[in-house]
């Protein structure tokens, strides 16, 4: 079973997500538990890095939906920068390309949030 | 109370007594030594006393009198000399210390004998009365007070005293062996008690776990091995009760859980439409639990609508929406005719009721059996894929659509296209979930779009539920024995001619 590894890195008040591997049914588990993390933490300004990550199921989209309302509720927003092709056919596919920002690097999405 | 011992008490009880037995035995025979040694002590005793006597009668014999013997008789008498006297050559007595022996009064039979070889003997003794008197005589001399014969001096020794005294120490060791041997019943009774109550108590929870009580608890507060004995065995309870509690919940949601299998397969299992134009094949299996896909095949007047759907998530969650979605269509299909505003309407309120986090993706499509036209609504689904039989080639057919239950308003309505199509005889339309696309082997490639394609151009020339069970059979191949690790949904319409 392949893995999902997560890493957090802070820039003043947004936080970068960098996501490597696979995010499906079996590791949308920890995603979804580290972006709750952030947001009791009121770290809401989110960028998720995507260009190592593989793969990405629909359980893996279900993430973004599901913390999106408190994400933006709260004054925040989660962008998403650098997904590749594949990563991209999904987002675009299932209409998420209209639902959140995509950038093509970690620059321009932190810069957005200002 | 032998009956409640174990095996290793009962061993213990029988070698205590055996052990308090050979002490008294041996108590006995040290008992019975002494009072020999005693005996001989005595005797040894009683010969130097009498030869004493004899010594001062020979110095009397010259001067005495008979009343100075008499005396002299008398004053030698103790406890343990009873009597003594003299007798004459008819074994008579003739002189005696006590009232018991009147003079002239013969001697014992026994004791005649004795005398016969007298003058040759140092010293004669016998016992009588079971040894509790010993008698001594002595050869005296053939004169005595101006009279002659042969004389001899008699003594009696009691032996009274020794006996009294080995019957008295006899007495204390049978009465101490009976007291230790009380004593130890007891304490041993009351010490195994001590020792056994513990497991006593042990047994009695084996025996009430054993029979399902799980709440029993063993109360044995000692710090000892049986303690911790108590302890590991009041948790092993408690994990017991806390596994069979798992059990039982667990068989409840089997249960429940094969109920809604039963449900949800129930509700694949309809016939298919009949079409004179139109060659249906469908197929649905789920990976592992209750799937979240769905497909639909519905009729109306000369109209064929398509669905499949692939809820996110799996399990009763994904299988409640997967349901919830039916009903919405299903109750909405016959009033709405416009593809559009149906799809607009089921996702409005399918908003209402669905948990942040899922959503929907669905790929419907609505065949007109006598225009031969066709609309199609794709909410973030994979494409449908067509071939078209006049050119042999396959194409992708994806309006734009978000996926439903991702946003209410404006954003879907605005994104959501209605697309087109025509078809000709010999047209081939797939609908599939991705988990026909995203089949996925050993070396975690997937069986892909390509993959799919190239099969459908292969068994074109098939009957529809021969290019889907054809395309089963080259995916799990493609697999090569891997489990789906999606659910697995797929739906060929073929165009076939009427008269086929």
């Amino acid at each position: 079973m392949a893995n999902l590894e997560i890493m957090a890195e802070d820039k003043n008040e947004v936080t970068v997500l960098h996501l490597k591997g696979f995010l499906d049914a079996y590791t949308f588990q920890d995603f979804e538990d580290k972006l709750k993390e952030l947001i009791s933490e009121d770290r809401v300004k989110i960028v998720v890095a995507m260009d190592e990550l593989d793969y990405i199921s629909s359980a893996g989209l279900g993430v973004f939906m599901s913390v999106i309302g408190q994400v933006r509720t709260k004054g925040g927003d989660i962008k998403l920068t650098q997904l590749n092709s594949k990563v991209y056919k999904v987002f675009e596919l299932l209409g998420f390309t209209k639902l959140f920002q995509t950038f093509d690097n970690i620059e321009e999405a932190a810069e957005n949030f200002k | 109370m032998f009956k409640n011992f174990s095996f290793k008490w009962k061993i213990l009880c029988v070698i205590s007594v055996i052990l308090i037995f050979a002490l008294i035995l041996f108590s006995l025979l040290v008992n019975i030594y002494e009072k020999n040694l005693l005996l001989k002590i005595n005797d040894e005793k009683g010969r130097v006393i009498v030869e004493t006597i004899k010594g001062n009668l020979d110095l009397m014999m010259l001067s005495g009198t008979k009343l100075q013997f008499f005396d002299f008789l008398n004053s030698k008498k103790t406890y343990e000399i009873r009597d003594i006297s003299i007798l004459n050559n008819e074994k008579k007595h003739i002189l005696f210390s006590t009232e018991k022996h009147i003079e002239g009064s013969e001697i014992k039979k026994p004791t005649i004998e004795l005398l016969h070889d007298i003058k040759s003997k140092k010293i004669s003794a016998v016992s009588f009365d079971n040894n509790m008197t010993r008698t001594y005589f002595i050869y005296l001399g053939n004169s005595f007070f101006k009279e002659n014969g042969s004389f001899v001096l008699k003594v009696n020794f009691s032996q009274k005293r020794i006996y009294d005294f080995i019957n008295k120490q006899t007495k204390q060791i049978v009465f101490l062996s009976v007291f230790i041997l009380i004593i130890g019943f007891i304490g041993s009774f009351f010490f195994g008690t001590i020792v056994t109550s513990p497991i006593k108590k042990l047994t009695t929870g084996t025996f009430e776990i054993g029979n399902g009580n799980l709440d029993y608890k063993i109360n044995i507060n000692s710090n000892d091995e049986f303690g911790s004995l108590a302890n590991s065995f009041n948790q092993m309870a408690e994990n017991l009760k806390f596994a069979q509690k798992q059990i039982i919940v667990k068989e409840i949601m089997d249960r429940d859980f094969k109920i809604a299998m039963d449900i949800q397969n129930a509700l694949f299992k309809q016939q298919l439409p009949e079409s004179n134009v139109l060659d249906i094949a469908t197929h649905y299996e789920f990976a592992r639990q209750i799937g979240g896909d769905y497909y639909e095949v519905l009729k109306a007047n000369d109209e064929t609508t398509v669905l499949v759907a692939d809820v996110s998530g799996k399990g009763i969650p994904g299988s409640l929406i997967m349901v919830m979605l039916r009903s919405l269509i299903r109750a909405q299909f016959h009033s709405e005719h416009n593809l559009k505003k149906l799809i607009l309407k089921v996702n409005r309120m399918l908003m209402e009721d669905i948990t942040p986090g899922k959503f929907v993706t669905l790929l419907i499509a609505k065949f007109n059996e006598s225009t031969n036209k066709l609309d199609i609504i794709n909410a973030g689904h994979i494409p449908l894929y067509k071939y078209i039989a006049g050119k042999n080639k396959i194409i992708e057919i994806v309006p734009n659509g978000l996926g439903l239950g991702l946003d209410a308003g404006v954003i879907f309505e605005q994104n959501l296209e209605l697309g087109s199509d025509e078809m000709q005889l010999g047209d081939i339309y797939v609908f599939c979930t991705d988990g026909v696309t995203e089949a996925m082997n050993k070396n975690r490639e997937q069986f892909g779009e390509e993959r799919l394609k190239n099969a459908v151009v292969k068994y074109k020339d098939r009957d529809s539920t021969t290019i889907l069970k054809n395309i089963k059979t080259d995916i799990k191949e493609f697999l090569q024995g891997e489990e789906f690790n999606d659910d697995f949904t797929m739906v060929i319409v073929k165009r076939i001619n009427k008269e086929a």
